[in-house]
């Protein structure tokens, strides 16, 4: 009687494109093949993606059980519209930051080795797609493991002394992330008796009394662990160093995506695991609201010390992955919804900064501010794409980061905590401060200037295409902002 | 349809501002005659929306109520539209000469062009939204513009303005936030939109405070005002401009709307706010009169005397009475006129002689007779002597102080004017009666730049001998207000 409808299976079948097809590439000699695979299945899973998007907006929610066997006993897969909607951030950002790396790509890494890059990607973007996906804590488990492997590998490709130190404190931590999360599970495990998200719910709800310290300690582990792998402040230590060091592209997809992954799980642990209920019996919102606020006002601080281009980009996710904690944080279905817009946001516009510093990079053989000043009469099209993310940092209207900035902060007043207002607004400032120097000094000065040739070093308009995709999504989502949260606000029910 | 129209004069500039780094001019020439013809148009196009009858409103772009970008036509709107695109005709002609001794012309015009779009478009603005962003435009189009030269030192103090504006700009943000949490409305409305049992005066007096400060740094309120002699950096043109019309009147544009389209006279009267900002303001125009008496360099001499100046347009809006605001508007128009022919003056006497301090300028009144009768008949009216314009509007201003029962106010301005005197006549004296009597061959500055600076002195003049056109006009925004 089982009546196969092809658009529920369509996240299983994009979760399985991306980990089959990766076996594909150790088997491929030639780096162009290996690019078009990768880039086609991506953008089969971009496509894929959508359709479900289509079919749970028609449709609703709805849950499908992997290899017909029931929870709790089977696994489940749980999609509605905010998993739909990451899957798609997910892919079609990955989609187009493979179409940038088939440009750049061999500058960075050696020839052998560019098979095995995009098998590395297809891995993480699909455990990705499984964390977004699962609604069950140990299938989450296991795919947060593979993540954090090909995460590693994407970095340490490149293979200097330095990618392997940042490698090696990369791994150590995020191993430490995922043990606290296994034994998060273990702790939920031996009071529940279930791994399905929404039977653990049910259960806890009942035993949630009984059990009160183990509870807390569960939700500690959970978001400690979490924070970890997502560069909560001050567990952010690794980050700098992984994003700083790792070949742009791979810098684009670990912070524009992989950090928002883990976030996404954490929303869905607090609040499909535990329930409002029982988070606000306990002191864990009002920590990631500080935490958050520290992130964004510390992570900006570190920013401006920075002397790498890099770094900089690098110490700013932190301060925005801040934004995010504190839009969980305030406990309002309002700042749930915008630190979800911000996670969309911030992915288009990191992933076009990574992108156009990357190719600053490529073509100027130079990292330092210092060295970089003048750029922009070298290379007018990368940094006004530069220049256009930074805006939206700083937070200029119509923006993404503006909208952002301004309902989160209409949310911390209705939350009542008008005081995170004054954190949103200084953190801003900071923003402008390390962004708004990079533009201006690699646009104007005249010792700046001195010897630089006109679009010098510029790069193919074809070769940014994609980049250019990115910032003109950026700008859509700040003009789209109303329907966006809407369909947010719908997701989140 | 016909509300679109209102879009053309805003839309235009940006489009020509876009242009003009594209096309590839054979000559100079035909990049002057495009840029001028541009921003005449401009004016024209002005004027042509203004025959048009009926409520002129479009949303550009509307997401929800606050993210809302909304222009509409009004009175005010309509003076601060024109005294801008005005001015900037003047100026375009005059940069032509002056621009070719900083080079990068091209540059200049685009971001010149594009300022005089955003400018209009705050003087359009129908929400305070609108006005926001444009307001950070405004910053980020006239950056450019203020490190012109490149070097080290106009860097340095763009730096500086951007860190002032971009201050500001959050704390304005900060206001706007608290004011759309307590009314959802953010549009322009004649006596204000806040329902007077709307909130507790506490919080509404902090949104006040907290947008007065912040459009407050581009109106140079001091302690708030040294970018304003940094930014003196910037070529002539771009100073004179922009530092005596478009951007810091911006700011004093955004604080008339805030104070009386937003609050309304009875709420800032329920909250006290007049008191708290009057005590700036009066600092602000005491303290400028006096800063600007040390100044051996003749820009920033003019600079500070803006900031002064400033504060009695500023002085004219918290006193919250007709006769004021009448004067108060008065000035603003006043002094754009009279502090854009200064600069003007001092730019020319730079071109011909590369002489900045004051001290070094004797007998140029020899040399330049036609420049500096200008710049003597623009300072007798700055300082108020009748029947200059600048008399006009500190009568009325001082009509308003005894009108708010203040006697402290007329006082202030008296001893204003006096100190005013202080630091302009002493340059007249220097440029005409150099002492020892070198004889200088007559060298003016070229037609192009001599022209504008004869004509702005006689609509100095013209304002002077009949203000009562302009004066009828204003008295009816107040009356709507007040």
């Amino acid at each position: 009687m089982v009546k196969i409808n092809i658009y529920r299976s369509l996240p299983l079948i994009t979760i399985l494109l991306l980990f089959i097809s990766s076996f594909v590439f150790p088997l491929i000699k030639k780096k162009n093949i290996a690019k078009l695979i990768s880039l086609l299945t991506m953008g089969l899973s971009t496509v894929f993606s959508i359709m479900t998007l289509f079919y749970v907006k028609m449709n609703g929610e709805f849950i499908f059980r992997v290899g017909h066997f029931d929870a709790p006993w089977g696994i489940e897969l749980k999609i509605g519209i905010l998993e739909s909607v990451m899957a798609i951030l997910f892919t079609l950002i990955t989609a187009l930051i493979i179409w940038y790396s088939i440009y750049s790509i061999d500058k960075e890494i050696k020839e052998k080795r560019i098979p095995y890059y995009y098998l590395l990607i297809n891995l993480l973007i699909g455990s990705l797609l499984g964390i977004v996906y699962s609604n069950d804590l140990f299938n989450c488990f296991v795919f947060i493991e593979i993540s954090t492997l090909t995460s590693c590998g994407i970095i340490v490709i490149k293979d200097t002394k330095d990618n392997i130190k940042a490698t090696l404190k990369y791994l150590i931590l995020s191993c430490l992330g995922s043990g606290l999360f296994l034994m998060a599970i273990a702790f939920i495990y031996s009071i529940t008796g279930n791994l399905n998200m929404d039977f653990v719910h049910k259960e806890l709800i009942d035993v949630f009394s009984n059990y009160r310290n183990t509870v807390m300690i569960s939700m500690a582990l959970f978001t400690v662990g979490l924070g970890v792998k997502s560069a909560m402040f001050p567990l952010h230590t690794w980050l700098p160093d992984a994003h700083s060091n790792a070949p742009s592209t791979s810098s684009a997809i670990l912070s524009a995506l992989v950090l928002k992954g883990f976030v996404f799980l954490l929303i869905k642990v607090l609040y499909r695991v535990y329930g409002l209920e029982i988070i606000n019996e306990f002191i864990v919102m009002d920590m990631l609201l500080v935490l958050g606020s520290l992130g964004m006002l510390i992570g900006s601080i570190l920013a401006i010390a920075q002397d790498n281009i890099k770094r900089v980009i690098a110490y700013s996710s932190i301060a925005q992955m801040g934004y995010i904690f504190f839009g969980i944080g305030l406990g309002t279905k309002y700042g749930l919804t915008m630190a979800f817009f911000h996670i969309l946001g911030h992915a288009f516009t990191k992933s076009s900064l990574f992108l156009s510093v990357g190719s600053m990079i490529e073509q100027t053989g130079k990292k330092k501010l210092n060295d970089l000043l003048g750029v922009g009469k070298e290379m007018p099209v990368t940094l006004g794409i530069f220049t256009i993310g930074a805006l939206s940092m700083v937070g200029i209207p119509i923006l993404p980061g503006f909208i952002s900035k301004w309902y989160l902060s209409l949310a911390s007043i209705d939350a009542g905590k008008e005081i995170f207002l004054v954190v949103i607004l200084i953190s801003s400032l900071l923003n402008a401060k390390y962004y708004l120097p990079i533009v201006v000094n690699g646009f104007f000065g005249e010792e700046n200037l001195k010897g630089k040739v006109f679009m010098a070093k510029n790069k193919p308009i074809k070769e940014l295409l994609p980049v250019l995709i990115l910032t003109i999504g950026m700008i859509f989502i700040g003009l789209f902002s109303k329907v966006i949260i809407e369909a947010i606000e719908t997701g989140l029910i | 349809m016909k509300n679109l129209l209102v879009l053309l004069p805003i839309l235009f500039p940006f489009i020509m501002a876009l242009l003009i780094p594209l096309v590839k001019f054979k000559t100079k020439k035909k990049r002057n005659i495009l840029v001028s013809s541009s921003v005449i148009l401009n004016l024209l196009l002005i004027f042509l929306i203004l025959y048009i009858d009926g409520p002129m409103k479009v949303h550009l772009f509307k997401l929800n109520n606050f993210i809302d970008i909304f222009f509409k036509i009004d009175k005010m709107g309509i003076l601060f539209s024109i005294l801008a695109s005005t001015l900037w005709i003047f100026t375009t002609f005059y940069s032509m000469e002056y621009m070719e001794h900083e080079g990068n012309e091209k540059r200049f015009f685009a971001f010149f062009i594009l300022t005089l779009g955003i400018t209009v478009s705050i003087a359009y603005a129908g929400n305070l939204f609108t006005l926001y962003i444009f307001y950070e435009l405004l910053t980020l189009a006239t950056f450019p513009l203020v490190i012109h030269k490149g070097s080290k030192e106009a860097l340095y103090s763009g730096k500086k303005y951007l860190i002032y504006s971009l201050g500001g700009a959050t704390l304005v943000l900060f206001g706007m936030i608290l004011l759309f949490s307590i009314n959802n409305d953010l549009s322009f409305v004649a006596k204000g939109i806040i329902s007077p049992v709307a909130s507790e005066n506490g919080r509404l007096l902090m949104i006040y405070l907290a947008l007065f400060i912040g459009f407050g740094v581009k109106a140079a309120i001091i302690p708030f005002h040294s970018w304003l002699p940094a930014a003196m950096v910037a070529p002539t043109p771009v100073s004179s401009l922009l530092h005596a019309v478009a951007v810091v009147k911006s700011g004093i544009f955004a604080l008339i709307r805030v104070s009386y389209f937003i609050f309304g006279v009875d709420i800032i009267e329920r909250i006290n706010g007049n008191l708290y900002v009057s005590v700036l303001v009066v600092i602000t125009i005491l303290l400028g009169s006096l800063l600007a008496l040390h100044q051996e360099n003749l820009k920033k001499r003019l600079a500070y005397s803006t900031v002064s100046q400033l504060g009695y347009i500023l002085l004219g809006l918290v006193m919250l009475n007709e006769n004021a605001f009448t004067g108060g508007i008065l000035h603003l128009i006043n002094h754009a006129v009279i502090k854009i022919t200064l600069f003007f003056c001092a730019g020319a006497i730079y071109i011909k002689t590369g002489k900045k301090n004051i001290s070094d300028i004797k007998g140029i009144g020899r040399k330049m007779p036609t420049t500096m009768v200008c710049f003597g008949i623009a300072s007798i009216s700055l300082i108020g002597i009748p029947p200059t314009n600048g008399f006009v509007s500190k009568w009325y201003l001082a009509l308003g102080g005894l009108g708010a029962n203040k006697i402290l106010f007329p006082i202030i301005l008296l001893v204003s004017a006096l100190l005013t005197a202080g630091y302009l006549i002493p340059i007249i004296v220097t440029a005409f009666f150099p002492g020892e009597g070198q004889k200088q061959k007559r060298d003016e500055a070229p037609l192009k730049m001599l022209v504008p600076i004869v004509i702005l002195t006689s609509i100095v003049v013209i304002l002077g001998l009949f203000p009562n056109p302009i004066l009828h006009f204003i008295e009816g925004i107040a009356a709507k207000l007040i």
